[in-house]
């Protein structure tokens, strides 16, 4: 799966899903996410997924959505408007 | 019905004490002889007026009756003594609403003692400090040795890889000097609202500016943890028209105000307004349950790069100051004097630290006085929502 293309992706979950956190995790990582951080007290987590495996990972009970994760970039330090 | 010059009609509205309709009714037969007819009696309306000396609308608890000179003495007397009559006052005409003329805002232009943006949000004015309040800035980090905060609380963490909290941009420095900054400083205008909140300088941009989603939801996740009732985030990333909002940071933000922490974010910086051209509010702050702050300037204009709202979603909820905004930087420059919308979200993540510390308000109650207390603009709801914070 490493040489495999891979999303770094969110992982949000349905209030039920929150409610039995640590098996809705077991249950993405079987369906292929490396797990990066689980964040509980928003119920969201962060990880990789090969891009082929994304629609698995929507399909483990608990789990709302599925998205991918943004970038931000600020103008230089010397910028009139940052 | 008879009309005076002074754009009253000659009546009288009478308010009568809760639940006392019937004994008002009578008590305006008792006190002024005024025999008026109640609504609640099948076929009496407004229309019955002219066959009676008043119309009690009962389902309002206030009567409008016909009143010589006595008689209106009578009922003003029955006012200040205990009874059912509780209120005294002159029917005014009313007429269908015209757009006045747009009224010139007043420049803020005197800067000696504080920035323009503390006197257009009138901290100045607030005897509010934020004391007692964490405040969480999650953006580039904090110069940790800027002598303007040496006696200062602040809690850090980082959550960018491989970096210190410690700021090697400038940014998150400008952003944390206006919401929590100082208000007599060693040099310059005081340029602190929340002059004494707690500081929670969370690291999710890297010292080149950039970070992701996964720091920033970790920095979130630490303010909630830490009891933060204010998340302050100038950042964003741009968006397209119709492109639909975060379903991951929506929820995260249902989450925190559920749990007593707002989040408010900057609503971007990429509007042309110059060239006729309106960005849609970026990525995360288009979110519905965060709330996005647009830039005006001291004059009270929307600024030229501001996001505007141009969707059914993706409001933008108020506006700040965010032009010319003179701030702390790290040292050796010690200040800078940037614009943008990340400088107008910490005026209002400073203005709600002073609301929560002089109401107790917490999440959507936070929210919803940040916009009740808001100072209307004449200038469209889809530049700047509400209008301009205030604080308390």
């Amino acid at each position: 799966m490493s040489e495999d293309p891979v999303e770094r992706v969110l992982v949000v979950l349905a209030d039920s899903g929150l409610a039995r956190l640590p098996e809705v995790v077991a249950g993405l990582e079987a369906a292929g996410l490396r797990v990066d951080e689980v964040l509980d007290s928003v119920g969201v987590i962060s990880g990789a997924v090969a891009v082929d495996a994304v629609s698995a990972l929507a399909e483990v009970d608990g789990v709302e959505a599925i998205e991918p994760i943004t970038t931000f970039q600020l103008p230089e330090p010397g910028s009139d408007v940052q | 019905m008879t009309t005076a010059d002074n754009g009253t009609t000659g009546r009288y509205l009478v308010l009568l004490q809760d639940d006392a309709v019937a004994a008002g009714t009578k008590a305006l037969n008792q006190v002024a002889g005024i025999r008026a007819a109640s609504t609640a009696d099948a076929g009496v309306d407004m229309m019955s007026f002219d066959a009676s000396q008043g119309v009690v609308l009962h389902q309002l608890g206030v009567a409008v009756v016909n009143a010589d000179e006595e008689q209106a003495m009578a009922l003003a007397r029955a006012v200040v003594e205990p009874g059912p009559i509780a209120l005294l006052e002159q029917e005014r005409m009313v007429y269908a609403i015209a757009a006045p003329a747009p009224a010139e805002e007043p420049t803020v232009s005197d800067e000696s003692v504080f920035t323009w943006g503390l006197q257009a949000v009138g901290a100045q004015l607030s005897t509010a400090t934020g004391k007692g309040i964490r405040v969480a800035v999650l953006d580039t980090g904090f110069d940790l040795a800027h002598p303007e905060f040496a006696e200062r609380e602040i809690e850090s963490s980082s959550f960018v890889p491989g970096e210190e909290v410690q700021d090697g941009h400038g940014h998150g420095t400008h952003c944390i000097g206006t919401a929590c900054g100082p208000r007599e400083p060693s040099e310059g205008p005081g340029y602190g609202v929340a002059y004494e909140a707690e500081i929670f300088a969370g690291k999710v941009l890297s010292n080149a500016g950039s970070g992701s989603d996964g720091g920033i939801l970790s920095g979130i996740a630490w303010a909630i943890s830490n009891n933060c009732p204010v998340v302050s985030m100038s950042l964003g990333a741009r968006t397209r028209p119709g492109d639909p909002y975060s379903r991951t940071y929506e929820r995260v933000a249902a989450r925190a105000l559920a749990q007593g922490t707002l989040i408010i974010a900057a609503a971007g910086n990429e509007s042309e307004r110059q060239n006729g051209v309106v960005a849609p509010v970026g990525h995360p702050a288009n979110c519905p349950s965060i709330m996005a702050v647009g830039a005006i300037d001291a004059q009270s204009k929307i600024a030229r790069f501001s996001c505007g709202t141009v969707d059914k979603i993706g409001a933008v909820d108020l506006v700040g100051p965010g032009v010319d905004v003179h701030s702390s930087w790290p040292v050796p420059l010690r200040h800078n004097r940037i614009s943008g919308t990340s400088m107008a979200t910490p005026h209002a993540a400073g203005v709600a630290a002073l609301i929560a510390q002089a109401t107790g308000a917490r999440g959507l109650e936070l929210w919803a006085r940040l916009t009740q207390t808001a100072q209307r603009l004449p200038l469209p709801s889809t530049d700047v929502g509400s209008g301009l914070v205030q604080a308390p």
